[in-house]
C-alpha cells in the first residue's frame, strides 16, 4: 500500500448529532448527507414477511419507506448520537452506527480489483469518552467481513476537524449541531480540560418554533419534527438586539411578515401579526436566558436543562458568549488573547441569514457572537462563520486523512495516527 | 438534501522530488501574479484555496471555484514550473454530472470506473449513481499545457464553449 493510493482513497465520516455526513475525497467540497438515525423494522410481523423485508434495521434514504405509526416510531427509531455520546451498553445505538457506516462505504466503494479499502477518518464529539473510540474501531473492523472496505482508520474530535479545515492551529471552535454545542479552545491540539458543552443546538430552536406555530394556529404541524425544522430554517431570524427588533417588527409588520408554502403540499403558513416572533428563534439559540422566554417556559415549553452524561456536564441555559468566555478562561492567560482573536463558528446552527430590508435589525451568527463578547468586555475579538458550516467537519476529515502518512500508526496516548483494521 | 450542482475543480501539484518544495511552488504562483494571502490565492476577481498539502511536502491540493477554463489554464501554467506533473480533478454533482457523462458518452447509472481518451489525454472517470456524482481526473505536463488540452477538456465537460449563432457561422465562413 503506498501513499498515492491512500491519498486517492481518503473517506470522511462526520457523525453529527442529527446528520451523518460522509464521502470520499473524490466528492470535492460537498459530502453526502443522511439523518443520523436507524429504524428497527418489526421483522416478526406478518406484513414484513409477506413483503419480503429481510432487514432488521433500515438507515439512510430508505427510512421513510418503512415508517409505521407514531407510537411505533418512538419505539423503533433510534438516534444514536443525540447528545454526541453513545452509552457503552446501548447496543441498538451501536447497531445503527454500524449500519450507517456500512451504508456510507458501500455507496462509494469501487468495484475494481485493486481497491483495497478506504482510509477512513471519522469525527465525533470532543466530549466522547475513550470507549467510543475503541468501539468505533471495532465497528470499522466489522466492515471488512465480506470484502475489505476500510484499510485503516483514524478518529478526530469535531472541533479539531474544523480547525484543520481552516488551517488554524490556535483558535476557539464553537461547533453547534442539532443536539448540542461544543466550545473547544485549540492550541495545536484540543484543550480538553477547557471544553464547555451546551445541552442545546438546533433542536432547541425547533422546540421554540413549534411553540410559535401552535400560538399561530398550526398546532397540528408542530408535531412534525422535520417540517418544524424546515420552517425554522425558512422563517427564523437572528436579531441584533431583540427588543429593538421586536419594536421594528411591530411598527413595520409588512416588512417582517412571514408566509411560507411547503412545496409539494397544500400547506401554507402565515404568522400574520405574530411575525415578530421570528426574531425569538435566533435569540433563543444564543441567549435562552432572555426574560421574554419565561412565558414559554411557564406554558410548559421544556427549558434546556443541565445534564451530566458520562463525565461531562452539558449546560442548558448558559448564553453563547458566556460559554466561550468560560471555556477560554480555563486556558493559560498568555494564550487567551489568541483564542479570542480567532473564533470559528461551525455547524448548521450558525447558518443565519439577513433578508433584504431587515439589515438594520437582523444579523448573522458571527456578528451576534462578536457583539455579545464585546458587551461582556472582551476586546480584539474576531469571529468567523466557516464556509459551508454544515460540512466543515467532513472537510477537515478529508484534509487530515490526506496529510497524515500511512506509516504514522495510531497512538492511544496522543489519539492520532492510522489504526490498521484490515 | 443539499446539493452543489456547480463544478468543483481541484488542482493537485506533484512537486519534483528533491529539487522543489512547497515554498518554491508558491513563489512560482506569485511570479504568475497569483497573490498569496493565508490559505487563499487570488488573481483579479478569481480565487483559489490551498486545501491541503502532504506532510512530506511532495504534493499540494488547490481548490478552484471558478468554472473559467482560462483561469484554470493560467493557474496551471504558473504552477507547472515547479511541478513534475499536475492532476486536475472535477467533482460534479446532479445535473452537472449528468451533463458531463452525456458529453463523454457514458451513463451515470452504473457505479464503475471508465478510462476515456480525450485530446490525447487519458481521463479517469468514476461514477457514483447513488450520490448522482461524477469524478473526472487527468494528468498534464508542459506538453499538454502547450496544446491547450485543459481548456478543451474543460469545455467538453462543462460545455462552456459559447455556441455560435447561425449568423456568426455564416459571417465567419464569408470572411
Amino acid at each position: 500500500m503506498n501513499e498515492e493510493y491512500k491519498r486517492e482513497h481518503v473517506f470522511g465520516l462526520d457523525y453529527g448529532t442529527s446528520d451523518f455526513k460522509f464521502g470520499p475525497i473524490t466528492l470535492g467540497e460537498v459530502p453526502e448527507v443522511v439523518e443520523n438515525r436507524g429504524y428497527f423494522v418489526d421483522s416478526s410481523s406478518l406484513m414484513s414477511r409477506l413483503m419480503g423485508v429481510r432487514k432488521e434495521i433500515v438507515v439512510g434514504r430508505d427510512v421513510p419507506m418503512f415508517l409505521e405509526s407514531r407510537e411505533e416510531l418512538a419505539k423503533r427509531m433510534v438516534y444514536p448520537m443525540r447528545n454526541g455520546i453513545i452509552p457503552k451498553d446501548d447496543e441498538r445505538a451501536w447497531k445503527v452506527i454500524e449500519e450507517l457506516t456500512k451504508y456510507a462505504l458501500e455507496i462509494f466503494a469501487p468495484e475494481y480489483d485493486d481497491f483495497q479499502g478506504f482510509y477512513a477518518v471519522a469525527s465525533i464529539s470532543v466530549v466522547a469518552p475513550r470507549y467510543m473510540y475503541e468501539r468505533l474501531f471495532e465497528v470499522f473492523k466489522e466492515m471488512n467481513r465480506g470484502r475489505v472496505l476500510i484499510r485503516a482508520a483514524t478518529i478526530i474530535p469535531q472541533p479539531l476537524a474544523v480547525a484543520i479545515a481552516h488551517k488554524t492551529p490556535t483558535c476557539t471552535v464553537v461547533e453547534s449541531g442539532h443536539g448540542n454545542t461544543q466550545v473547544c479552545p485549540i492550541s495545536m491540539y484540543p484543550v480538553r480540560d477547557a471544553v464547555i458543552a451546551l445541552n442545546r443546538g438546533g433542536d432547541a430552536a425547533n422546540i421554540l418554533t413549534a411553540e410559535i406555530l401552535k400560538d399561530a394556529g398550526y398546532g397540528d404541524l408542530a408535531k412534525e419534527e422535520s417540517l418544524v425544522r424546515k420552517i425554522k430554517e425558512e422563517i427564523g431570524l437572528l436579531p441584533r438586539n431583540l427588543s429593538e427588533a421586536i419594536q421594528f417588527a411591530k411598527s413595520n409588520p409588512d416588512k417582517v411578515r412571514a408566509s411560507l408554502k411547503i412545496p409539494g403540499t397544500r400547506v401554507k403558513i402565515d404568522l400574520e401579526d405574530l411575525s415578530w416572533t421570528r426574531f425569538l428563534i435566533g435569540e433563543y439559540v444564543f441567549n435562552p436566558g432572555h426574560e421574554i422566554f419565561q412565558s414559554y417556559f411557564a406554558r410548559g415549553m421544556p427549558r434546556p436543562g443541565d445534564v451530566k452524561i458520562g463525565d461531562t456536564y452539558f449546560y442548558g441555559m448558559m448564553d453563547m458568549a458566556e460559554a466561550v468566555i468560560t471555556s477560554v478562561e480555563k486556558c493559560p492567560i498568555e494564550l487567551q488573547p489568541y483564542l479570542y482573536s480567532k473564533i470559528l463558528l461551525s455547524g448548521g446552527n450558525f447558518g443565519w441569514r439577513i433578508p433584504r430590508g431587515l439589515e438594520s435589525v437582523a444579523t448573522t451568527a458571527d456578528l451576534k457572537s462578536k457583539e455579545m463578547l464585546v458587551e461582556k468586555g472582551i476586546e480584539n475579538v474576531e469571529v468567523v462563520v466557516t464556509g459551508d458550516p454544515k460540512f466543515s467537519v467532513w472537510k477537515g476529515c478529508i484534509v487530515y486523512g490526506y496529510a497524515v502518512p500511512i506509516d504514522y500508526e495510531w497512538r492511544w496516548e496522543r489519539m492520532e495516527g492510522w489504526m490498521n483494521v484490515a | 438534501m443539499l446539493r452543489d450542482s456547480g463544478p468543483c475543480i481541484r488542482v493537485v501539484c506533484k512537486l519534483r522530488s528533491g529539487d522543489s518544495d512547497v515554498e518554491a511552488l508558491f513563489r512560482a504562483l506569485e511570479a504568475g501574479e497569483w497573490k498569496l494571502a493565508g490559505p487563499k490565492l487570488s488573481k483579479g476577481e478569481f480565487e483559489a484555496e490551498i486545501l491541503s498539502s502532504s506532510l512530506e511536502g511532495d504534493e499540494v491540493i488547490f481548490s478552484l471555484r471558478s468554472a473559467n477554463p482560462e483561469v484554470l489554464e493560467d493557474f496551471s501554467r504558473a504552477a507547472i514550473r515547479e511541478c513534475w506533473y499536475i492532476e486536475v480533478h472535477y467533482h460534479l454533482r446532479a445535473e452537472a454530472a449528468e451533463k458531463a457523462a452525456e458529453n463523454l458518452g457514458i451513463k451515470l447509472g452504473e457505479k464503475r470506473v471508465f478510462r476515456i481518451k480525450e485530446f490525447g489525454v487519458q481521463l479517469k472517470v468514476e461514477s457514483f449513481p447513488a450520490a448522482r456524482a461524477l469524478t473526472i481526473s487527468y494528468r498534464v505536463g508542459w506538453g499538454e499545457l502547450n496544446r491547450n488540452v485543459m481548456k478543451k477538456i474543460h469545455e467538453k465537460l462543462i460545455n462552456t464553449k459559447s455556441p455560435k449563432s447561425l449568423l456568426d457561422r455564416i459571417m465567419g465562413w464569408m470572411k
